[in-house]
């Protein structure tokens, strides 16, 4: 009974320390000046897809997306904007600095169809998911009478990003805000595997996604 | 043992074995079913279309050779994996061509002759390789698809050939059915080919004269 007790008490402290991420969001403005975006004025925010090893998840890309979409801030989809620019915005040729990017608005057929767009801003986000080697063990097993798992195991999960804020207009950097999220995930094997999951990548989101939205929204 | 005792021995023998026979085929058809499933092959057919190209036309006239081969191109990069590429990536070269070229004609057979001053371009499928992560222990399915451009000039004689690699990749192979993630990896890779196309296109060293003619031809 004591045992069993115990096995609750524990599975109750690590659900409830298993359910914190510590996310830790920092801004640098480039100005005092507002982001000001008027009516009827676009933004698009767009994941990195260049690097090797990652690349920005469409689906974070979307979270943020609906986090900043409000009445006074409308969002592009991110594929309906690389699509409407096609092949500026493709990973093989996205403009990764300002003066790539005013290179690019060089040429009157993309500011022609930026303008159409009525796109004001630019939120480039670039980072990923990840998780540590998984520590302690946990052992299944099946036979005739049933079967079960038991043993422990925990990884650690971070989602680290950062968006960068392009004014089209002015063709600058108007801000960044980065996003750290680290927790940890549990396993519990108690015949049935019990799932203590930390959800680092939807807090990551939400702190990002509220950060540029009160960045837009004064 | 009496007779009758013996025939009901022989039935029940006959019964076991009937039994057991069932029994054996039952498994042997579960371990064919088994192996066939492991040896299957993926048939994969990327679906994507280009979007419209936000680019320029070069002034000039040219001819577009997408022949059956091209048209009807499936390979097999590995023994696992056969990719129907021909009717994606002949609408993907279509799309660009005609989104590069201004008076651009699609034919599927060899002409007999070109207008005056007139290119034809013939892409070609070169090589396609496909990554999984348990082969590079990255967490993306990977594609490479390899595509030549011969150019003839307006006496259907080769000019140059030149080489054009494109590569797709996963965001991550999360929940994603090996077939479907060569699918999306190869849909990337030939919107890979389509911006190296419209990027590099006006680039190409030996169409240097192709352009200024046409230029010149157009000028007042």
């Amino acid at each position: 009974m004591s045992a069993t007790r115990s096995l609750a008490l524990l599975a109750a402290a690590l659900w409830l320390a298993g359910c914190g991420a510590t996310t830790t969001v920092d801004e640098y403005r480039s100005s005092d000046n507002p982001i000001i975006i008027s009516g009827g004025e676009q933004l698009a925010i767009l994941g990195r897809r260049d690097a090797g090893h990652y690349e920005t998840d469409r689906e974070f890309v979307d979270c943020i997306g609906s986090k900043v979409a409000s009445e006074q801030v409308r969002v592009v989809a991110e594929q309906q904007f690389i699509d409407a620019i096609y092949p500026w915005f493709e990973p093989r040729v996205a403009p990764k600095t300002l003066g790539r990017l005013r290179r690019l608005l060089d040429n009157p057929l993309i500011e022609q169809r930026l303008e159409q767009l009525n796109l004001r801003y630019l939120v480039w986000v670039d980072g990923s998911t990840e998780s540590a080697q998984p520590s302690g063990s946990m052992s299944c097993a099946i036979g005739p009478g049933g079967g079960g798992c038991f043993g422990f195991a925990q990884w650690e999960k971070s989602s680290i990003y950062e968006a960068i804020i392009w004014d089209l207009h002015d063709h600058t950097e108007r801000g960044r805000v980065r996003v750290d999220s680290q927790g940890t995930s549990y396993l519990i094997g108690a015949v049935a595997p019990i799932p203590l999951l930390t959800p680092v990548k939807s807090d990551a989101c939400a702190g990002l996604g509220g950060q540029l939205r009160a960045y837009f929204e004064g | 043992m009496t007779e009758r005792s013996a025939s009901r021995q022989i039935l029940a023998n006959t019964v076991v074995n009937s039994a057991a026979n069932s029994i054996a085929k039952a498994c042997a058809t579960l371990l064919l079913a088994i192996l066939g499933g492991c040896a299957s092959v993926s048939q994969i057919t990327p679906l994507t279309t280009l979007p419209t190209p936000v680019i320029a036309p070069l002034d000039g006239a040219a001819t577009l050779l997408l022949d059956e081969a091209f048209r009807t191109e499936t390979r097999t990069p590995n023994k696992s994996t056969q990719i129907e590429l021909g009717a994606a990536h002949s609408a993907a070269f279509t799309t660009v061509f005609r989104a590069l070229i201004a008076d651009l004609s699609v034919v599927e057979d060899l002409p007999e002759s070109l207008a005056n001053g007139q290119i034809m371009i013939r892409p070609r499928l070169r090589e396609v390789q496909v990554a999984a992560p348990s082969e590079t222990y990255l967490n993306v399915y990977e594609v490479w698809l390899k595509y030549s451009l011969q150019f003839y000039d307006d006496q259907l004689q080769l000019i140059d050939e030149w080489f054009m690699p494109a590569y797709g990749k996963t965001p991550d192979n999360f929940m994603l059915a090996r077939s479907s993630a060569i699918e999306r990896a190869s849909d990337t890779a030939l919107r890979d080919v389509g911006a190296k196309l419209l990027i590099d296109f006006q680039r190409i060293p030996s169409l240097a004269q192709w352009r200024s003619d046409s230029a010149a031809a157009l000028a007042p």
